[in-house]
């Protein structure tokens, strides 16, 4: 098979449920082999494009192809696509062994087939020696390894994950996590995986697509969304953020002044805000804020600030310092012998911003 | 609370006698009626002069009794299958369809339990006149079936109910068409509940009695019918064996039941 065709390809895809749109025209290309990540909030259209793509709803518009050929209208047994869903589905009246086997036995493998792939599904989550039980005499965490071996037995061309730890404490996810990670390299299967909890997209995705209303606002890998953040939404979902209110003053070429609600002024490139006007809002990083007594040298924006609540975390100290105009921000510093540094509650200081770690987001 | 352990003092002896006396008169007329099978006294005198089994033998020597056994039992089966494939069915429209008027077509399901069964059985009387179905055994299923369906309705409804449908998700994504789905995993999962469906339907049509006398002819008379006609005869104890025979098969099948229930709970 061609490695160019895409293992999933979604056009401009619209599930509108009476006048609510629940996916509002998303289109993605999934790679053969990629771990891609749903992340979004409940209710932003991640879980319904993947139902669509399971088969469990048909789009109002738009395409789905499944290495290079369109599924839509296809009912999900014939998609050969592998599911792992949010509750423990397993069949509770079949054993374990009977669960994984599920798959092959409504396809009609011999039996002594049925048998072998079984034992191999088993110990690929390390279960063999569970295969006589019944799924309710397994923990949580077994349960759902149970249900990733009857997804994989059949050597699905594409894995669909639904928030498949959301039941889950959390030392089983992050054990349950790890063993998912190892299985995709191992296996090398296409996986597209649907959460809530950034981290856990951070710490198990290629590319994690962040959904909004229906929509994609940013595919990328974490450093992307991270670091260059398309959109504020995407700012403020992945990590932590800081805001700040400014207003566009000046244009000087590629170059724009943006006076801050103190007196401050940031120029920065004018890139995702060529044509913005009037307020934008500027979002920081709290590691990227360095707070000192004195104003810096002049490569950084300084806004004065009263130093709010702190926290001594060892390694890492965290501020809460308010600006003049009255904004709140919070503030990350690296502790250490070295840079031994402790502001005290009360006090003045400055916050140093550098301009090229400043996003600026037009004001919709 | 009134239970809590070690505590309540004389209260709860108050409650354990209150707790005999309803068992008691739950269940003392039918230890009667089996104490009465065994005695040899003609006019049901008690306590029994003597013990004897004669009523037993002169049931089983009479054939008519023997038929009106096989033709309830016919009956019963017949009507468990088929209210339990028609209430299932109906259970399942009921609880999966969205459609308008859902609940009004529940109402309407289950209306024969509360409609008086008198009026039922006038109604079926008049209706299969004109059919031709009275006496005849297809007239039996049909009238039975009104009595039967609600109780598979709804014990399959209230499976259904409690079953995740993203199992049937999980089995499609597997590969399984529908019917191989409602095969291997809708079906064994709810089974307790269409065994619940199944007993309670073959109760109902065998100690049915209103409309099996409005249906009834010489020739096809239930068991009920038979005791009610033979009762209206003469008062013999044959009746009083007939009747333990009766209440041991139902507490053999509430047996199963329970035992089914049993089973279940632990999940």
């Amino acid at each position: 098979m061609n490695d160019t065709i895409p293992a999933v390809q979604l056009t401009d895809l619209h599930k509108r449920y009476g006048d609510f749109a629940a996916v509002d025209g998303v289109s993605l290309e999934v790679r053969k082999g990629e771990f891609l990540t749903f992340l979004g909030s409940s209710g932003s259209g991640k879980t319904t494009t993947l139902n669509m793509i399971a088969g469990f709803d048909e789009p109002t518009s738009g395409q789905i192809r499944l290495n290079g050929i369109s599924v839509v209208g296809l009912p999900p047994p014939r998609r050969n696509i592998g599911m792992v869903f949010q509750r423990y589905t397993l069949f509770p009246h079949m054993s374990v062994e009977g669960n994984v086997a599920f798959p092959l036995s409504v396809r009609a493998l011999p039996k002594a087939e049925i048998r072998e792939r079984v034992r191999n599904a088993l110990r690929l989550v390390q279960l063999e020696q569970f295969g006589m039980r019944r799924p309710s005499q397994l923990s949580g965490g077994q349960q759902q390894r149970v249900a990733l071996a009857r997804a994989l037995v059949y050597e699905p061309q594409l894995l669909l994950m639904d928030e498949p730890l959301g039941a889950l404490d959390k030392k089983l996810r992050e054990e349950i996590q790890l063993a998912i990670r190892k299985l995709h390299h191992r296996l090398g299967v296409t996986i597209l995986y649907v959460t809530h909890d950034q981290e856990e997209a951070l710490r198990m995705s290629d590319r994690i697509a962040v959904f909004q209303h229906g929509r994609i606002e940013q595919v990328g890998s974490g450093e992307d969304l991270y670091h260059r953040p398309a959109t504020a939404f995407v700012a403020g979902f992945v990590g932590n953020s800081n805001f700040l209110r400014g207003e566009v003053a000046e244009r000087r070429g590629h170059q724009v002044a943006i006076k801050l609600a103190g007196e401050a002024m940031l120029t920065v490139p004018s890139g995702s805000i060529a044509t913005a006007a009037g307020a934008v809002r500027i979002m920081v990083r709290p590691e990227e804020i360095e707070l000192a007594p004195e104003r810096g040298n002049g490569a950084q924006v300084a806004i004065s600030v009263e130093v709010g609540e702190r926290i001594f975390l060892g390694d890492v100290v965290t501020y809460q310092v308010r600006t003049a105009g009255g904004e709140i921000l919070s503030v990350r510093q690296g502790h250490s012998r070295a840079n031994p540094r402790v502001l005290d509650v009360g006090t003045q200081a400055f916050a140093m911003i550098a301009a090229e770690r400043c996003h600026v987001f037009a004001v919709a | 609370m009134i239970l809590t352990r070690g505590q309540g003092g004389l209260f709860r002896y108050v409650l354990y006698g209150h707790a005999a006396l309803a068992m008691a008169f739950l269940l003392l007329p039918i230890v009667f009626i089996a104490l009465l099978s065994l005695g040899s006294s003609r006019w049901l005198a008690f306590p029994p002069p003597e013990w004897t089994l004669k009523w037993y033998q002169e049931l089983a020597g009479d054939p008519r009794w023997a038929e009106s056994l096989w033709l309830s039992l016919r009956l019963a089966l017949c009507v468990t299958i088929l209210s339990v494939l028609l209430g299932g069915a109906a259970a399942f429209a009921l609880t999966r369809g969205r459609f308008r008027g859902r609940r009004l077509l529940k109402a309407f399901f289950v209306s024969p339990m509360i409609v008086p069964v008198v009026i039922v059985a006038i109604a079926l009387y008049s209706f299969s006149l004109k059919l031709g179905l009275n006496g005849t055994f297809i007239g039996f299923v049909a009238g039975h079936l009104i009595i039967a369906v609600p109780f598979s309705v709804i014990c399959v409804g209230n499976s259904l109910r409690a079953f995740d449908i993203a199992l049937e998700q999980a089995a499609a994504i597997c590969g399984a068409s529908r019917l191989q789905t409602l095969r291997r995993v809708t079906i064994p999962v709810i089974a307790p509940g269409l065994m619940a469906a199944a007993i309670f339907s073959f109760l109902a049509s065998w100690d049915e009695v209103v409309i099996s006398i409005f249906m009834a002819s010489p020739q096809l008379q239930t068991l009920p019918v038979r005791m009610w006609t033979s009762l209206r005869m003469d008062l013999s104890p044959v009746i009083a064996a007939v009747s333990t025979l009766l209440v041991l098969a139902s507490m053999l099948l509430m047996l199963v039941l329970g035992l089914l229930l049993i089973r279940r709970a632990p999940k």
